[in-house]
């Protein structure tokens, strides 16, 4: 008998019992309505530790995205084609006056590790964002690989502000079948950290050291 | 398994000062951390109860969530390995690795590849494994055994750490800031990622319903194992399955609540196959090497079964009055504090953990925390009863059977006293013993009773 049939046959031998799961209610924290999703999303990333944009879609995302990645010392970012296409050509046009040098992630494997190790910033899109949580949801592919939110010292994640959901169970509900679940998806809720030395907490043990959101929304914009 | 020594470590824990020096703190400050992130849900008690029945109602489920977690994965592209121990499991590693043209391998901190001693039999192979957790990798270069379930290195001496990293060739000079040395492991371990051909990792949860599993970390050096290297292999214990992505989530929410005081932990990765046709990240095969080792046998046992529910969070460590004793050291296996007293004594036997069974003062504050809704207590005092039942066939306990039967009754007491007592006092005699008296009390107070009747 090979080792699958082996472990399962000696599971169904088991004596079971027929459990009726207790109809519990969602224990879980809920944010404060559809208006309140982003404050509290925004409020509670930058407990997380990360740094939040927070502008008007149709607005200068460029310059502030700009002027973020100046005050980090930043001089070369690679951008996802999915963040490329997000903050459009008006993003593209402010870069190439400011000194910053921006490409586009290359399209073969070496080039992409090479370029996301190389690069002092990685711009990527998340899908969603999880308001109760401070988190957020990146759907890996071709047009936002996993490497350039992981590898650069600084991660910069671009998120729409209608696409920030309640909390993990409306995650679950966004990414259950019948879709096909795509080869990965990440939940970002900081720069990569460890404490494993005394229990000292300090930022950008294997990954980003800093974590920047771009919050994309309609309205008026500010900074935080 | 030879006996696992815990008296002796833990005489040895009690006598370390730079252990005692952290226990005062560490269990405290976990404890603090936790009730602090879980005061963020509107009812964590009820929150805690419906992750224990999630976890309760897949276990009952348990082998159809397999079966349907492996359709599932196998549509997605994922290979499926089944292995009933630790040697299979290790051999189907070596299999997947002898494959590859690559002696280095990458891993992440796992507790089921401690368990079943992949690192060093890997070595044994001709393959350097490199953990790439910080304290991890710490405890691999010291070869010390995990002191904490999240922290497996936090008790190491700063000026221990700085003096192996000088040595390794991560610093130039001496230097007793935490973070500066974290910065220089960085550096060694970019190079190392760079260059990745194989990662291990292990699995937090597994999605039977989409095929998934799941990662959760703080580091970032899971996330690198799944980008970089072309074969990424995960080892699972049967028990990690849920239903649904749902599920997982729920639980998954109190997990880093649980484990380290965080409203949730840096990365969650949730792997649904191998790279996608055109993706240039991620690995090209993955696959997911199902482990039994003795879990199968926990399942059999009803009263055992919940023992399986774990999430490995380290809750319980960290309210256990033993664990802020003596730390994780005399635990002697990959789990320690109550966790170990209930997981251990299963997979290594119950002889071999004698005295580790007996290190638990049935208090229940690991009961009380626990996400999965395990009751240590109850599956302690059940490995206990199995333990002495064991003692029974051996000689000790065939000596207590007989005394205990011949003691536990009137007239079998009388006659076994009676032909005993010429035997036993011979021996007293000979060594010096207290004697028997000629005549039980019993019979010395009826005779005595006797007399005074008589007229």
């Amino acid at each position: 008998m090979n080792a699958r049939d082996a472990i399962l046959g000696r599971l169904k031998k088991a004596p079971r019992e027929s459990r009726q799961p207790e109809r519990l209610g969602d224990f879980q924290a809920r944010a404060p309505g559809k208006d309140g999703l982003t404050e509290r999303f925004i409020e509670r990333l930058k407990q997380n530790s990360a740094m939040v944009i927070l502008e008007k879609e149709s607005g200068d995302v460029g310059s502030a995205l700009l002027k973020a990645l100046q005050s980090e010392g930043i001089e070369r970012v690679v951008f996802t084609r999915a963040a490329d296409a997000l903050l459009g050509p008006a993003f593209q046009e402010a870069m190439q006056t400011s000194g910053v040098v921006g490409t586009l992630a290359p399209e073969d494997e070496e080039g992409l590790k090479r370029a996301a190790f190389q690069a002092y910033a990685g711009v990527s899109v998340a899908k969603w964002g999880v308001s109760e949580l401070g988190a957020l949801a990146l759907v890996h592919g071709k047009e936002n690989p996993r490497l350039l939110s992981l590898a650069p010292p600084l991660s910069v994640i671009v998120l729409k502000a209608g696409s920030i959901l309640e909390d993990l169970r409306a995650l679950a509900i966004a990414l259950a079948p019948p879709l096909a679940m795509p080869s990965q998806v990440t939940l970002v809720s900081g720069p990569s950290q460890s404490a494993d030395i005394q229990g000292v907490p300090f930022f950008g043990m294997h990954g980003p050291k800093k974590l920047l959101a771009v919050v994309l929304q309609d309205g008026p914009s500010k900074e935080g | 398994m030879r006996s696992i020594p815990f008296r002796r470590v833990a005489k040895d824990a009690l006598e370390d000062q730079d252990a005692q020096r952290l226990l005062k703190i560490l269990p405290f400050a976990f404890r603090a951390l936790r009730e602090a992130a879980l005061s963020e849900l509107p009812d964590p008690k009820g929150a805690l109860k419906k992750a224990a029945e999630i976890r309760a109602d897949a276990l009952e489920v348990l082998p159809e969530l397999l079966e349907t977690f492996e359709k599932n994965a196998k549509a997605n592209g994922t290979n499926i390995h089944w292995a009933r121990d630790a040697k299979e499991a290790r051999l189907i590693v070596l299999g997947l690795l002898g494959a590859q043209n690559s002696k280095t391998v990458l891993k992440s901190k796992s507790m089921l590849t401690e368990e079943i001693g992949l690192r060093e039999f890997l070595g044994e192979e001709g393959f350097e494994t490199l953990e790439t957790d910080l304290g991890e990798f710490i405890c691999q270069v010291l070869g010390l055994p995990p002191f904490h379930i999240v922290g497996p290195a936090i008790n190491v001496p700063v000026e221990r750490v700085s003096a192996l990293f000088l040595d390794m060739g991560f610093i130039q000079g001496p230097v007793t800031d935490p973070v500066a040395l974290g910065v220089a492991a960085r550096e060694f371990f970019r190079r190392k990622f760079s260059e990745a051909k194989v990662g291990i990792t292990g699995v937090n949860f597994a999605v039977a319903e989409t095929g998934s599993i799941l990662g959760v970390e703080n580091e970032g050096n899971i996330r690198f194992l799944k980008s970089v290297p072309k074969v990424q292999v995960s080892l699972m214990g049967i028990e990690k399955l849920v239903p649904t992505i749902e599920d997982a989530f729920y639980v998954l929410r109190l997990l880093p609540p649980s484990c380290t005081g965080q409203r949730m932990s840096a990365y969650v990765t949730i792997d649904s196959g191998p790279r996608r046709f055109g993706e240039f990240d991620g690995p090209e095969e993955l696959h997911v090497v199902i482990v039994d080792n003795g879990r199968s046998k926990i399942y059999e046992d009803p009263k055992t079964r919940p023992a399986l529910a774990c999430i490995r969070c380290g809750a319980c460590l960290n309210v256990c009055p033993v664990y802020a004793q003596v730390g994780g050291y005399p635990y002697g296996f990959a789990y320690s504090g109550p966790m170990g007293l209930v997981w251990t004594p299963m997979l290594v036997g119950l002889k071999a953990a004698n005295e580790l069974l007996q290190a638990c003062s049935l208090c229940g504050a690991c009961k009380e925390v626990c996400p999965a809704g395990i009751d240590h207590p109850m599956l302690i005092l059940e490995l206990r009863k199995k333990l002495a039942r064991k003692r029974l066939l051996s000689l000790e306990g065939i000596a207590y059977g007989v005394a205990g039967f011949g003691l536990s009754g009137g007239m079998r007491e009388n006659l076994g006293l009676k032909i005993l007592r010429p035997f036993y006092n011979a021996l007293g005699r000979r060594f010096g013993l207290p004697l028997l008296a000629p005549r039980r009390f019993r019979e010395a107070f009826g005779a005595a009773q006797n007399k005074e009747k008589m007229p």
